[in-house]
């Protein structure tokens, strides 16, 4: 890009430069095609209004990037959700069915309990991956030690002077592998 | 050595009292005998001539220890022929710098034989014996065989020359009486026969330089014909008494004389003859010095002769041969004329231009030029001093009476007095300016300019010695005693370029040039002086490998095997020069210094064998060390030790070249090095970070989670919908 091309670019503001502004766009362009879609369906919408807030809730809470938690909620939720929306489907898909659905505890208890196990993973998970990953480190410094020792075998105590020397340079108490 | 060093050493071996032996004749019968084994060794034989249980030089050089070396015993071979007795002396057969001992030859085992075995520090004329040997049917010692031989215990080696034993005694030994000979007697018995000889000497551009009474063999009575001795032994003129040495030759050192001219060995003749009809020596108990200003300032004839009477008939050879300005000293053609009786008036005696004053230097009147010039080089110090005051510049000027000259060391001191180059070379100048005819001298250094090197080479562990000759060569004083000639010869700008590549090597300290590679380069035949070879005797390059093996074989020492002597001898003796090898020799790398060496060995093996020299391989294999150590990787180590250990075993120098990591392999190892440290400092890296958490922090925990929580919930959803799906579809 030449240097005049970029100065033009600079000058002139876009909104594609404003990310705010574009998720708005993107928001409201959704809602403006989900609002039929809702209107027409509006049976299935109630059901799923009402068995997706678990979703609503951790969308809600998780604000760290990516949303993981909402996603995997949301999935299972929406998982769970499907057998109520499959009931409306065959019961004539109107707002009778809905009721009729959403009376159903075992309707609530699939969608609601897929949210929970969605929300359980996350409960659960952190203790178990750690103690897998503490694990698994020590596997892998003993096979990462081992090729080192086969290099110093190899070419001699030279090939880690550089380290070592590094390694004293950073203190006395620094390890060796300090690079 | 000295002239009076040279003086005692034939004083020692001239006993007339000994017997002489019989039954040799006076000239050589070499012709029915076979060349000599040294000749052969070097040129002469054909790579497919050999004779059954014919072995390589080396290996003959082996033998030949092998067979001579034994403590005790007496029989020494000299080549195939020759044995050596070393338990019959023969003192009055020694010459100055070799001692004579009885031999035999087994070609000719009824004639008597003997052997001058050299003065290890004084070597043979090499260059001169393959000539000699060629001579035939003229009365003169020619050599029937030469090489060096096992002397002693220790494996010492000698270099040894066989001759015919003579049949005459010595017309008179160093110091002793001369007899007196008639007029006739020493035309025909001696001065024609020498002519002869001379004759036969300069068709093959030699020069004999010791015609003196002490090495003329001739019957008692002086009936019979005359043999004129050896002159192989030692350098040229180096062991010639100075009374037979022209001015020049006098005033030089005696090892400074050089090979000369034939007209050195006709002024001999007549100093012989002078001699004999004086019937003493009148400088018997003078120094050179006091000779050499004698003639100067007498002459030549007049000196000798003094008021000795003279028939005119031998007056005019005399004459002739004693002037001592070369241009009109008599040549072969007018001694020829002469002795074929064609008469002339005696050549009178033309002395040096008298100058218009005497220069007074310690007490003494100087008259001309060439006695002040020789005056000053024998005191110098005090020449010193008078070069400073300015005298001799005020004298020059306005006392000489050859105007030329007296510009020219006027312009001598000028430079002097601007300091260019030290009092010491601005009177080496000033000499050469005075006395163009004169020897180049400086302090204690006095040499003819085709001497200089064989001073040198005499010389050459003197360290007052070296340090003249490159002041002589930095001084430009060849170049000056050139200039300074009154005919300059068609051969002076050769003599000159020698000089400047004298000096282009000096200026280089690497080994293989330096002083050394001058030692070697133009003194033809030398032996090597490297301490690694003391008592070997290696003049040729054949034996040079056979000489180290030997030595390995004592015990290896921890120095290399090419020294700095070791590798000038190569750059001078090996025909092409190995200039790229002997380079890297001087390499600061000890590595590529260590694979220089082999390299350079390896070529020798290669051009001189002999085949196998495992002492000296594996002595090498040591100095390898270095190199094989310099590499990184332990299994290519490895694998280049056992190919050295197989290349030891095998004796060869080639196989060891290639089996030493050259220059490529390291490389690569070095490349791969480098690479195996980046690796490790990965590796080092990894580890330090997994230490540090980095598969365990909260971070990576929580990343973690989220990934495996959504791909599970994923998974279950799809599950979820499948069955979902199946169950409400049936």
């Amino acid at each position: 890009m030449s240097r005049s091309q970029a100065a033009r670019r600079q000058a002139s503001p876009k909104w594609s430069a404003n990310p705010g502004g574009r998720r708005l766009w993107r928001t409201l362009s959704m809602v403006v095609l989900l609002l039929p879609a809702g209107a027409v369906l509006l049976p299935t919408t109630l059901v799923l209004v009402v068995f997706m807030m678990p979703t609503l809730a951790a969308w809600l809470v998780d604000r760290q990037p990516g949303r993981a938690l909402a996603t995997s909620v949301c999935l299972l939720n929406l998982a769970g959700s499907l057998p109520g929306v499959i009931q409306v489907w065959t019961a004539g898909h109107d707002v009778a069915a809905a009721q009729w659905v959403l009376s159903d505890p075992l309707t609530w208890l699939a969608a609601y309990g897929a949210a929970a196990v969605g929300w359980l993973l996350f409960a659960v998970l952190p203790p178990v991956l750690r103690a897998h990953h503490a694990r698994s480190t020590a596997r892998r410094i003993r096979v990462l030690q081992n090729k080192q020792e086969t290099l110093e075998k190899d070419w001699g105590p030279e090939v880690a002077a550089d380290v070592k020397a590094a390694a004293e340079a950073d203190g006395p108490g620094a390890p060796a592998q300090a690079a | 050595m000295s002239e009076a060093a040279t003086r005692d050493r034939a004083g020692e071996g001239h006993d007339r009292a000994a017997a002489v032996g019989t039954g040799a004749p006076a000239a050589s019968d070499a012709g029915k005998r076979e060349q000599p084994a040294a000749d052969k060794t070097s040129s002469d034989k054909a790579p497919g001539d050999k004779a059954p249980g014919d072995k390589a030089p080396g290996d003959r050089a082996r033998a030949d220890t092998a067979q001579a070396g034994k403590p005790g015993a007496r029989g020494v071979a000299l080549g195939k022929y020759i044995t050596i007795d070393t338990g019959v002396r023969l003192p009055h057969l020694d010459r100055p710098t070799a001692l004579a001992y009885g031999a035999s030859d087994s070609r000719t085992p009824t004639e008597q034989v003997f052997v001058l075995v050299c003065d290890p520090q004084v070597p043979p004329r090499l260059d001169a014996l393959h000539s000699l040997a060629k001579l035939r049917g003229v009365p003169l010692m020619i050599p029937v065989d030469w090489g060096p031989v096992a002397w002693g215990e220790g494996g010492q080696r000698r270099y040894a020359i066989c001759y015919d034993r003579p049949v005459d005694p010595v017309l008179a030994p160093v110091g002793g009486e001369l007899p007196q000979l008639r007029e006739d007697q020493l035309i025909e018995r001696i001065l024609r026969p020498l002519f002869r000889t001379f004759r036969e000497l300069y068709a093959r551009g030699l020069t004999h330089r010791a015609v003196c009474a002490s090495n003329l063999y001739l019957a008692e009575g002086g009936n019979g014909a005359c043999l004129l001795g050896e002159c192989a032994s030692a350098p040229a003129g180096m062991t010639q008494p100075a009374v037979y040495e022209p001015i020049d030759a006098g005033q030089a050192l005696a090892v400074g004389r050089g090979s000369g001219a034939l007209s050195d060995d006709l002024y001999a003749l007549g100093v012989l003859m002078a001699l004999i009809l004086r019937g003493q020596d009148p400088f018997q108990n003078s120094d050179p010095a006091a000779i050499a200003a004698q003639k100067i300032s007498k002459g030549s004839y007049a000196a000798i002769m003094g008021q000795a009477r003279v028939s005119l008939t031998l007056m005019e050879p005399l004459r002739g041969l004693l002037c001592d300005r070369i241009d009109e000293r008599w040549s072969l053609h007018q001694l020829e004329i002469w002795l074929n009786g064609r008469r002339q008036s005696p050549k009178q005696p033309s002395l040096p231009t008298k100058a218009r004053r005497a220069f007074n230097f310690q007490g003494r009147d100087y008259w001309t030029a060439p006695a002040l010039s020789h005056a000053l080089a024998t005191n110098w110090q005090d020449a010193l001093r008078v070069l400073s005051s300015g005298e001799l510049e005020r004298w020059a000027e306005r006392s000489l009476a050859d105007e030329k000259q007296s510009k020219q060391l006027a312009a001598t001191l000028a430079s002097a007095q601007a300091g260019d180059g030290g009092d010491d070379r601005a009177l080496a100048r000033a000499l050469v300016a005075l006395d163009p005819a004169a020897p180049i001298r400086l302090r204690e250094f006095a040499a003819r300019i085709d001497a200089i090197p064989q001073a040198l080479a005499l010389g050459f562990d003197d360290r007052d010695r070296r340090t003249a000759f490159v002041e002589v060569l930095r001084s430009k004083l060849p170049q000056r005693w050139l200039e300074a000639q009154p005919q300059q010869r068609p051969d002076h700008p050769q003599v000159l370029q020698q000089f400047e590549r004298m000096l282009w090597y000096i200026e280089r300290d690497q080994p293989g040039y330096g002083m050394e590679r001058v030692l070697y380069e133009y003194n033809s035949g030398w032996p090597c002086q490297s301490p690694l070879l003391a008592g070997s005797y290696v003049s040729e390059m054949e034996d040079l490998l056979p000489a180290l093996e030997r030595r390995a074989e004592q015990d290896v020492p921890d120095s290399a095997p090419i020294d700095r002597h070791i590798a000038a001898f190569c750059g001078a003796n090996m025909k092409p020069a190995p200039d790229r090898m002997i380079q890297g020799l001087g390499d600061p790398n000890p590595a590529n210094r260590a694979q220089a060496t082999v390299t350079l060995l390896a070529d020798l093996q290669r051009r001189y064998g002999p085949t196998q020299l495992p002492a000296l391989c594996e002595w090498m294999a040591r100095r390898l060390a270095p190199l094989t150590e310099s590499l990184h990787n332990r299994h290519v180590r490895e694998k280049v030790n056992r190919r050295i250990e197989r290349a030891v075993k095998s004796g060869s120098l080639a196989e060891l070249r290639a089996a030493a990591a050259g220059s490529d392999l390291r490389q690569r190892d070095q490349q791969a090095f480098a690479h195996a440290k980046a690796q490790y400092a990965q590796l080092a890296r990894d580890i330090a970070w997994l230490e540090e958490g980095g598969l365990t922090s909260p971070a990576s925990i929580a990343r973690a989670t989220r990934s495996v929580a959504t791909a599970a919930s994923a998974i279950a959803a799809g599950l979820i919908v499948v069955v979902a799906t199946i169950v409400y579809v049936t």
